[in-house]
């Protein structure tokens, strides 16, 4: 307990050194810190609580048994979310689902007009949060993790580059080709809105 | 002038920060000259918002515990393991053992029976089979990270108490049965 209390007061680097050493006590504060944001990537990316959950432990026992590996000096959360999307990915593959391919529905011109654009309008962020979940849902499994993490992480291109092991031509490619493919997919499962548009024009 | 996809693509650099004297609205009229270009650029700034301000999700299970008690049980889990692999190879290294050390115990009554040669391979055996069981006991308190270093000592250990063995006596028996034979002769 008091092992427990003494790892609150560290500095992170410290306490990441300590885990680094086998310490538990250790790793356990550090799980703590960082369990929202890991949940939140699997969640987004798996969209099911019971599976996101599975995932983030998963993440966390794949975190301490490669911690050796891990350089102190770089920001950890960016390390555990790298493990986080890759075991979410390999999840995903493996429920062997044929996931929409923007190639199915090549023409643009096919989009119903949505009259309703102004996300803020939604009753509860609730609301919004499930729509853009069943959104990032029909994506395929490499359009989700730039989308989640530069709109959930705020990561810069050279970032999402570095956590998926692509260039980052292809990071601006797989974001241009996700947001075109959920607009297609938001555009199609848009019901006629009563909500008057407020999209900026400047 | 640009197609609908190349108008797409710049709306999508520009809500990246990328093009940032590009508007949404100069990308409209450029857009409204194509047909359906227009409500695919509008439903792109939606999706662009909406996931802008979606919430971070958080669950009110806490991981640390439930990481713990995994951790834990992976620990006991590779113990077992490691302890079982270890145990079955004292094991397999009991049986010849017992054999030579029968084979010695026979000697007892039967002077003849174990030439020089044999009997130090019989005291080899038997230290390698104390280290053996000390390492089976040693390793189950080790840290998973200490396993291999640890563990590669003690074989260089057994391995130079065995080259020590060979080269102090090997000679010696080797002399003593070489003139026994002449005394034979």
């Amino acid at each position: 307990m008091k092992k427990a209390a003494a790892a609150t007061q560290q500095p992170e680097r410290a306490i990441l050194l300590n885990a680094q050493k086998g310490d538990q006590q250790a790793f356990a504060h550090i799980v703590r810190s960082y369990q929202r944001p890991v949940y939140n990537l699997c969640y987004r990316m798996l969209g099911n609580q019971q599976e996101a959950e599975d995932a983030t432990q998963e993440t966390f026992i794949r975190a301490y048994a490669n911690i050796q590996r891990y350089n102190v000096d770089r920001k950890f959360i960016n390390w555990v979310l790298t493990i986080a999307s890759n075991h979410c990915v390999d999840r995903l593959r493996k429920r062997r689902i044929k996931w929409r391919s923007l190639e199915d529905d090549p023409l643009v011109e096919k989009v119903p007009m949505p009259e309703s654009l102004d996300p803020h309008r939604h009753a509860e962020k609730g609301e919004l949060s499930d729509q853009v979940q069943q959104w990032i849902d029909q994506l395929e499994p490499t359009y989700r993790t730039p989308l989640v993490l530069l709109y959930w992480y705020g990561y810069s291109y050279e970032e999402i580059a570095e956590s998926m092991a692509i260039s980052v031509p292809a990071v601006k490619s797989r974001l241009h080709r996700a947001r075109k493919q959920v607009a297609q997919i938001a555009s199609r499962s848009q019901a006629r809105p009563s909500l008057a548009p407020d999209i900026p024009t400047h | 002038m640009d197609t609908c996809n190349q108008i797409l693509e710049r709306l999508s650099q520009h809500l990246d920060g990328q093009l940032p004297d590009t508007t949404p609205a100069q990308l409209r009229q450029e857009a409204a000259h194509l047909p359906g270009c227009a409500p695919m650029l509008d439903a792109m700034l939606w999706v662009h918002q909406s996931l802008a301000a979606a919430p971070m999700l958080d669950s009110t299970r806490d991981f640390a515990v439930s990481v713990t008690k995994a951790l834990t049980w992976q620990r006991r889990r590779d113990k077992l393991i490691l302890g079982g692999t270890l145990g079955l190879t004292a094991l397999i290294a009991l049986i010849p053992m017992l054999l030579l050390l029968g084979a010695g115990l026979i000697a007892v009554f039967e002077p003849g029976f174990l030439s020089g040669g044999i009997a130090w391979l019989v005291s080899a055996f038997s230290a390698f089979a104390s280290l053996l069981m000390a390492a089976v006991n040693i390793f189950q308190h080790l840290p998973q990270w200490a396993v291999v270093p640890v563990g590669t000592l003690m074989a260089l250990s057994v391995l130079l108490l065995s080259l020590i063995i060979v080269l102090q006596k090997a000679p010696e028996q080797l002399l003593g049965a070489s003139s026994l034979s002449h005394q034979g002769r």
